[in-house]
C-alpha cells in the first residue's frame, strides 16, 4: 500500500465503505431476521459513520474539546433516541 | 503564493471554519435528527405501507450515491490536508470531489426521473411524501456544497490562502456527506 493509501482521510474512506457495506448487506436479507433487530444494528453502524466523519474528516478530534463533545453527544443522543422510537413504539 | 501568518499554520484549528458556521452545522444536524424521527415513527405506525412503498426504492442507486459522497469528503480532507501544508494538488482533489457531487445530482435526476415516470410522487403516499421532501432537502445541501467546493477551488488556485475558508467549506461538504450517510439506511435499507 503506497503513502497515499495511508493517509487518515483514505483509511477512513476504508472503514466508511466497509462500514456500508455491511448495511447494504444486512439491508439486504443476508442478516439478522429480526426486523426490528437489522433496523437497530443499521441505526447504529449509521451514527458510527457519522461519528467518524466527524471526527475524522471533520478534524474535530483536533478541535475545541466543546466542539468536539457537542458533537460526540448529538451522535449519542440522537442515534440512542431514535433506536428507543424503534423498540418502543 | 504569498502566506499570512495565520494561512502558514500546518495543524489543524481549534474550530474549523469559524463559530457561526458550527452554530449553522448543529442546527441543521438537528433539523434533520427531527425529520430521521419522522422517518422511525412513520415505520412504526405504517410499517406495511412502509415496507410496500421502500420496495420501489433502487437500493443500489442509494448505495452508489453514498459513495460517490464518501469518495468526495475523502477527496475534500485530502484537499485541505494539502493545501494547509503547502503542497500541490489541493485542487485537482477538490475538482475530484465535485465531480462527486455533480453525479451524485445526476443519480439523484434519475431516480426522480424513474420514479415519476412510474407515477409516484410526493402524493403517493406519506412514505413518498417524505422520501421527495428528504431527499429535496439533501439536495438542496448538495448543491449548496458545490457552490462551497468551487469558492474553495478558487481560493487554493488564487494568491491569498483562507485556511477558514477552506477548513470551513469542507466541513460543510462532510455535513452534506454525513446527513446522507444517515438517510440511506433509514430510506432504503430499514425494514
Amino acid at each position: 500500500m503506497n503513502a497515499a493509501a495511508r493517509t487518515p482521510a483514505a483509511l477512513t474512506w476504508l472503514v466508511l465503505v466497509a462500514a456500508t457495506s455491511l448495511s447494504w448487506w444486512l439491508g439486504t436479507d443476508h442478516g439478522i431476521t429480526n426486523a426490528r433487530g437489522a433496523a437497530t444494528v443499521l441505526i447504529v453502524v449509521a451514527f458510527v459513520k457519522v461519528f467518524l466523519i466527524g471526527m475524522q474528516f471533520m478534524e474535530l478530534r483536533h478541535a475545541d474539546h466543546r466542539l468536539r463533545n457537542a458533537f460526540a453527544a448529538y451522535t449519542v443522543l440522537v442515534c440512542g433516541g431514535l433506536i428507543a422510537m424503534l423498540l418502543s413504539l | 503564493m504569498s502566506r499570512t501568518a495565520e494561512e502558514l499554520r500546518v495543524a489543524p484549528a481549534a474550530v474549523p471554519g469559524e463559530p457561526g458556521l458550527w452554530l449553522f452545522v448543529l442546527a441543521d444536524m438537528t433539523m434533520f435528527a427531527v425529520l430521521f424521527g419522522v422517518l422511525v415513527e412513520l415505520r412504526a405506525h405504517q410499517h406495511e405501507l412502509f415496507v410496500q412503498s421502500q420496495a420501489h426504492l433502487n437500493r443500489g442507486l442509494g448505495a452508489l450515491n453514498t459513495l460517490l459522497l464518501l469518495t468526495g469528503s475523502m477527496f475534500v480532507a485530502l484537499a485541505v490536508g494539502r493545501a494547509r501544508r503547502g503542497l500541490a494538488h489541493a485542487d485537482r482533489l477538490l475538482i475530484a470531489a465535485m465531480g462527486c457531487g455533480i453525479a451524485f445530482l445526476g443519480v439523484k435526476v434519475i431516480e426522480w426521473g424513474s420514479k415519476i415516470a412510474d407515477g409516484i410522487t410526493p402524493q403517493t403516499n406519506d412514505f413518498f411524501s417524505a422520501y421527495y421532501m428528504l431527499t429535496g432537502i439533501h439536495l438542496a445541501h448538495v448543491c449548496i456544497g458545490l457552490g462551497v467546493l468551487l469558492a474553495m477551488l478558487r481560493n487554493v488556485r488564487g494568491a491569498a490562502l483562507k485556511l477558514g475558508l477552506l477548513e470551513g467549506g469542507g466541513c460543510y461538504w462532510h455535513l452534506v456527506d454525513l446527513l446522507w450517510v444517515v438517510l440511506f439506511p433509514l430510506l432504503y435499507l430499514m425494514r
